[in-house]
């Protein structure tokens, strides 16, 4: 077998691993004690709702960090009424 | 939002549809196992599983993949439309299964870890017949696993609708690397035409709904089938005529394209508002929906807003743009501009002058 082909594989897989172990971390300290800082839908702790959503906090767990350092919550999608609207709006 | 998210918003429909759903599956994995042993005694029954796994997740992936379209097609099948996020994990575990299951079956003997070995193994790209169908199955199934850990409304509010949708699309990447899997395994295995065929079935079933559907939704909105629809006349005073009040039955709406995009018309105690066709959950097409309760109610997941504001009825805090009307005789006007998402517009009353 090809032992570069090897060493990439594997250095791709390491790189992943450590992605989603830093991801696994934020996860839980994210959906224990900061999930309401994001989203005021998370009320109570409704543990099946905490534990259903650390999958994807893993894996999106970046863009999580960068809202709570800039203390945002979820924003509101961008469609083409939303944007004409806003663009009236500012223009009157 | 307005009210806490649970894991599962459970209610009656969606337990009957998960029976149905988990009770197929299950009789499909034991009938595809009866069948395997009964023309041919000598297979291994691991072997055997992979398959079973592998087959339903690709089944399952047709259905889901059908269920969009046919609800454009008839309204027949929107409660399908309603559950299909269920379908969508479930497609995901037994195609978790059957990766789990393969990998452990043809990579678990070497002194490379069976990932390793997976992506090392075969490194034919540049051959057609040899060509590693495993990557192809394992690219898919990080798409399918993005889509399935993105499934709860937590994700459509955090993504937003937009992004999460785009996200969703690469179900169709999925699909077209998964066709690769099962087509260039086949080739590779040399096993019977049948399964090359029935793919092949599956693709152009796949392709051709998809078509006709596109064709449809650009015929209603006078669109060419590729390229931006024409833009509506606007006259003078900034208004764009959407057609009749006799088009609209009571409590129903037409829909017309204004402003770039889709404008949802109803009529509703002798009365017209209009706004924005799309549904701020899951951007569902609140123009095919109806008045329930005096709320305008989303075909796809019953979200409801107040036809005059457009804002979700208490507990929830939905906001979309909503357009001023005005009646000259039995002609709709709309206004080429949305006002601000939750502005309250006074409706147009018919008959008044």
């Amino acid at each position: 077998m090809d032992s570069t082909a090897i060493s990439v594989v594997e250095w791709v897989i390491n790189l992943v691993r450590a992605y989603a172990i830093a991801g696994l971390i934020f996860a839980l300290l994210f959906v224990t004690f900061l999930v309401k800082r994001v989203d005021s839908g998370a009320q109570g702790w409704a543990i099946g709702f905490r534990i259903l959503i650390i999958p994807g906090v893993v894996t999106f767990w970046p863009m999580f960090a960068v809202r709570l350092l800039r203390g945002k919550g979820h924003p509101t999608e961008k469609n083409a009424h939303r944007l004409a609207a806003k663009q009236s709006a500012g223009a009157s | 939002m307005g009210v806490a998210y649970k894991a599962v918003q459970w209610n009656r429909q969606k337990f009957v549809y998960d029976i149905i759903l988990l009770t197929t599956v299950v009789f499909y994995l034991f009938f595809f196992e009866g069948i395997s042993l009964h023309f041919s005694s000598d297979l291994d029954i691991k072997g055997i599983w992979i398959r079973a796994f592998g087959s339903a997740a690709f089944i399952l992936l047709h259905v889901i993949l059908s269920i969009g379209p046919l609800s454009r097609l008839s309204p027949k099948f929107l409660p399908l439309l309603y559950n299909r996020r269920h379908m969508g994990v479930t497609m995901f575990i037994l195609a978790l299964l059957h990766a789990r299951d393969a990998l452990a079956w043809y990579h678990d003997f070497g002194n490379l870890e069976p990932i390793v070995s997976l992506f090392v193994s075969n490194t034919h790209y540049a051959d057609f017949i040899r060509f590693p169908f495993e990557a192809l199955g394992g690219v898919a199934l990080v798409i399918l696993f993005l889509m399935a850990a993105t499934s709860h409304d937590f994700w459509l509010t955090n993504l937003t609708a937009p992004v999460w949708k785009a996200l969703h699309m690469g179900v169709y990447l999925a699909y077209g690397l998964l066709v690769g899997h099962v087509v260039l395994g086949a080739l590779e295995t040399n096993t019977h035409p049948l399964l090359t065929l029935a793919v092949g079935v599956g693709f152009v079933w796949i392709v051709g709904i998809h078509l006709i559907t596109a064709l449809r939704e650009a015929q209603k909105d006078g669109a060419p089938l590729f390229g931006p629809p024409a833009q509506p006349k606007v006259d003078a005073d900034g208004f764009v005529h959407v057609g009749s009040v006799q088009d609209i039955p009571e409590n129903r709406a037409k829909i017309a394209v204004v402003a770039g995009e889709r404008v949802a018309i109803f009529k509703y105690e002798g009365k017209i508002s209009a706004i924005s066709n799309v549904c701020q959950h899951q951007n569902g097409p609140l123009g095919e929906g109806k008045i329930v309760d005096g709320c305008i109610t989303c075909p796809w997941h019953g979200y409801q807003y107040l036809p005059e504001s457009g804002i979700s009825p208490p507990p929830f805090t939905e906001k979309i743009p909503t357009f001023n009307v005005k009646l000259q005789g039995d002609q709709i006007l709309v206004s080429a501009k949305p006002n601000l998402p939750g502005t309250p517009v006074v409706p147009a009353v018919i008959g008044q002058v």
